[in-house]
């Protein structure tokens, strides 16, 4: 007992001390004759002494004791009146009669402190990780999943602890991309640096993300492999942007094509401004040239050639552009069916729609007879149309913009196709004007838009216009002849 | 100061422009000088040499509006006519801006472009002689003594010799000799001639 580090207390059924050690001393800042008879509620603080006395009563009367046996966290009461956190267990001494009993008690402040503090680090740790955007993971050396931040969890499309224990190659898309996280996962391992790469990935609703992943490898304090830190980057949203700028990029080529054919020919006619400037003035030179008194031949002569020459040159750059026009007619027109060209466009429509925050709803009347077009450029329509119609819904509330997209039969042969917005209508001063060029409501418009459709539209023997719409808003609509109309 | 003849300088990067501009131009007996580039005219360029400069708007490289500039910023006092195509109207407008003497849109008629030569060289040779005629006159003034810009001064301000002789307090007679010396120095027959020296001087436009 002596030598003990604990204090070892001895006490009879009445509470009275009996015996210490002399860690009991040490520890509660007493003498032992100080203590030796004295009450033991002295080693406690003074609110706890009135239920020490209960506990007892009860023990000795019913022979049950909550702490005989086991052990519990007290708070401690040193000689001077300060407090320290204890553990106490506490036994009956054997056969002794009336019952006596021995109590260990450690200070235990350096536990509860470190305890406190690993805690706070704990929570602090956490709030980092919870801060992050990133999802935030340590797997161990076997690729399971062992802890992750509930945000990182979140963009996974699931709670923390349902990914706690998963491997997590189960996150990649598919084989080839697991095989690839998992020969990045050893090279970190061996390189002892961090490595990011980006995979198509898989959510816990096995729906595809785009992740970039950073790893660095933990190592055991032996050196053995303990792991890996892992941080993931959500790039979905880009990617889905990307691919969206790509289409508009798309749309652009489609409005520049129409517009290179109109600079070509600009082009053509500056060019052929050359040679007849030339041929004009060497004309009427040649005409002074022999009008003169003592005419000058020779330079007649070369004006006379060179006029030939100017001509030749003008004829080979007609020759060109006649190039030009043929080689477009080239993709000349086609029996087109309405339908089939508006379902090729859907994915770039609803694309469109996911930009402008609107609904598009696309209704076609099933076997619409085919009409002769280029198709290239009816697309280009569409497109121009619904784009125009999606820009007229800016000032609405994302929720509420609703386009649709229609094809129906119409009057004498033709078929039509509609769009409607629920749009706040088109100005009366603008109405006029509408399929002019450069006309424009919009802020970032080139106003070319209705313009040239209503270019392609009417070299297709069809017509363009609009009207209110019966709820509101308005339709455009294209009518084009159909082939058996012919 | 004597330029010599007036020459007509063409610069166009197509050389069936350029061949036929000299044959017309040699036509009605104009000299021209035919550069393919604005670059090429830039390094054979003497600002002392009269007559116009003839400049395709659009060329590859330097185009006639940047040589336009370039000449401004060189203090050059060519007469520019431009050359336009189908379409180059608003570039006109900013040459026009910049000083250009006139513009005229490809094919032009020969008549149109002779007479606007034309007008160009009268108009840089008046411009020319002035520009002798302000120097010759500023060397005059700056030959007077500084009693005698004084003199000057009045006199221009049309006062009498009296006047002049109580303004800088000193006799009529001493100011009768100032007055000899300046009428002498300034090269000048009569009152009203030195006053028209003195306004040309003040109506030089700064920079042209």
């Amino acid at each position: 007992m002596a030598a003990a580090v604990d204090a070892v207390v001895v006490m009879d059924h009445r509470g009275k001390i009996q015996a210490v050690n002399d860690s009991t001393c040490r520890i509660f800042g007493y003498a032992q004759e100080e203590l030796i008879g004295g009450d033991v509620g002295q080693l406690m603080p003074e609110g706890d002494r009135a239920s020490h006395d209960d506990f007892l009563n009860t023990y000795l009367r019913t022979g049950r004791g909550a702490i005989i046996g086991t052990g519990r966290r007290v708070v401690a009461r040193r000689r001077d009146g300060s407090l320290f956190p204890a553990a106490l267990s506490v036994g009956r001494v054997p056969l002794a009669d009336p019952p006596r009993f021995v109590g260990l008690m450690r200070d235990i402040t350096a536990e509860v402190e470190a305890t406190q503090a690993l805690k706070l680090e704990r929570d602090r740790s956490t709030a980092y990780l919870e801060l992050n955007e990133s999802i935030l993971m340590s797997i161990d050396a076997e690729r399971r999943i062992c802890e992750v931040n509930e945000r990182g969890a979140a963009i996974l499309g699931a709670r923390s602890h349902q990914l706690i224990g998963r491997d997590w190659l189960s996150l990649l898309h598919d084989e080839p991309e697991r095989v690839r996280a998992s020969m990045m996962l050893s090279a970190v391992l061996a390189s002892g640096r961090v490595r990011d790469r980006e995979f198509d990935a898989l959510d816990a609703q096995s729906k595809r993300r785009r992740i970039r992943w950073r790893c660095i490898a933990r190592r055991e304090a032996d050196g053995s492999p303990a792991g890996w830190l892992c941080s993931g980057e959500d790039l979905t949203e880009r990617a889905r942007r990307e691919a969206l700028s790509h289409i508009a990029q798309q749309r652009l080529a489609h409005v520049a094509r129409l517009a290179t054919m109109g600079e070509m020919a600009a082009g053509v006619a500056h060019e052929l401004n050359q040679p007849l400037t030339a041929i004009t003035a060497y004309a009427r030179a040649s005409e002074r040239y022999l009008s003169m008194t003592q005419p000058d031949l020779d330079e007649a002569r070369i004006a006379a050639r060179e006029i030939a020459a100017e001509a030749l040159r003008a004829g080979k750059i007609i020759a060109r552009l006649r190039q030009l026009v043929r080689s477009d007619s080239e993709n000349d027109r086609a029996p087109v069916d309405l339908n089939l060209l508006v379902t090729d466009l859907q994915s770039i429509l609803a694309a469109d729609a996911r930009l402008y925050e609107a609904r598009l709803q696309i209704a076609l009347t099933p076997r619409l007879p085919r009409v002769r077009a280029q198709g290239v450029q009816l697309q280009q329509v569409v497109l121009n149309l619904v784009r125009n119609a999606f820009e007229a819904l800016l000032d609405h509330p994302p929720g509420e913009r609703a386009v649709e997209l229609m094809t129906v039969h119409a009057m004498d042969g033709h078929v039509e196709l509609r769009v409607t917005d629920n749009g706040p209508g088109i100005a009366p001063e603008i109405e006029n004007r509408l399929f002019h060029p450069f006309a424009t409501t919009k802020q970032a418009g080139t106003g070319l838009g209705l313009s040239v459709s209503h270019t392609i539209v009417k070299a297709h023997g069809g017509n363009i216009g609009h009207r209110a719409a019966p709820r509101g808003g308005t339709t455009f609509y294209v009518q084009l002849p159909t082939i058996e109309g012919e | 100061m004597n330029a010599g003849t007036p020459i007509v300088m063409v610069v166009d990067d197509d050389s069936g422009v350029r061949n036929a501009m000299r044959s017309l131009l040699k036509s009605v007996g104009l000299q021209s000088a035919l550069y393919a580039s604005a670059k090429e005219f830039l390094e054979g360029y003497k600002p002392s040499q009269s007559g116009c400069l003839i400049l395709d708007i659009r060329m590859p490289g330097m185009s006639g509006l940047e040589l336009q500039q370039e000449l401004n910023l060189r203090g050059a006092v060519v007469p520019v006519i431009f050359m336009t195509g189908h379409g180059d109207i608003p570039m006109a407008v900013e040459a026009m801006q910049h000083g250009a003497f006139d513009f005229l849109q490809k094919p032009f008629r020969d008549q149109d472009l002779l007479d606007r030569i034309q007008r160009a060289v009268t108009k840089d040779g008046e411009r020319r002689l002035a520009l002798g005629e302000r120097t010759r006159i500023r060397a005059h003034v700056e030959s007077l003594t500084a009693r005698e810009h004084e003199v000057l001064d009045l006199m221009t301000q049309g006062k009498q010799n009296k006047q002049i002789a109580n303004d800088l307090g000193v006799s009529p007679r001493t100011i009768e000799i100032h007055r000899a010396r300046v009428m002498e120095k300034m090269n000048a027959q009569s009152i009203a001639e030195l006053v028209r020296m003195m306004l040309d001087l003040k109506h030089e436009a700064p920079g042209h």
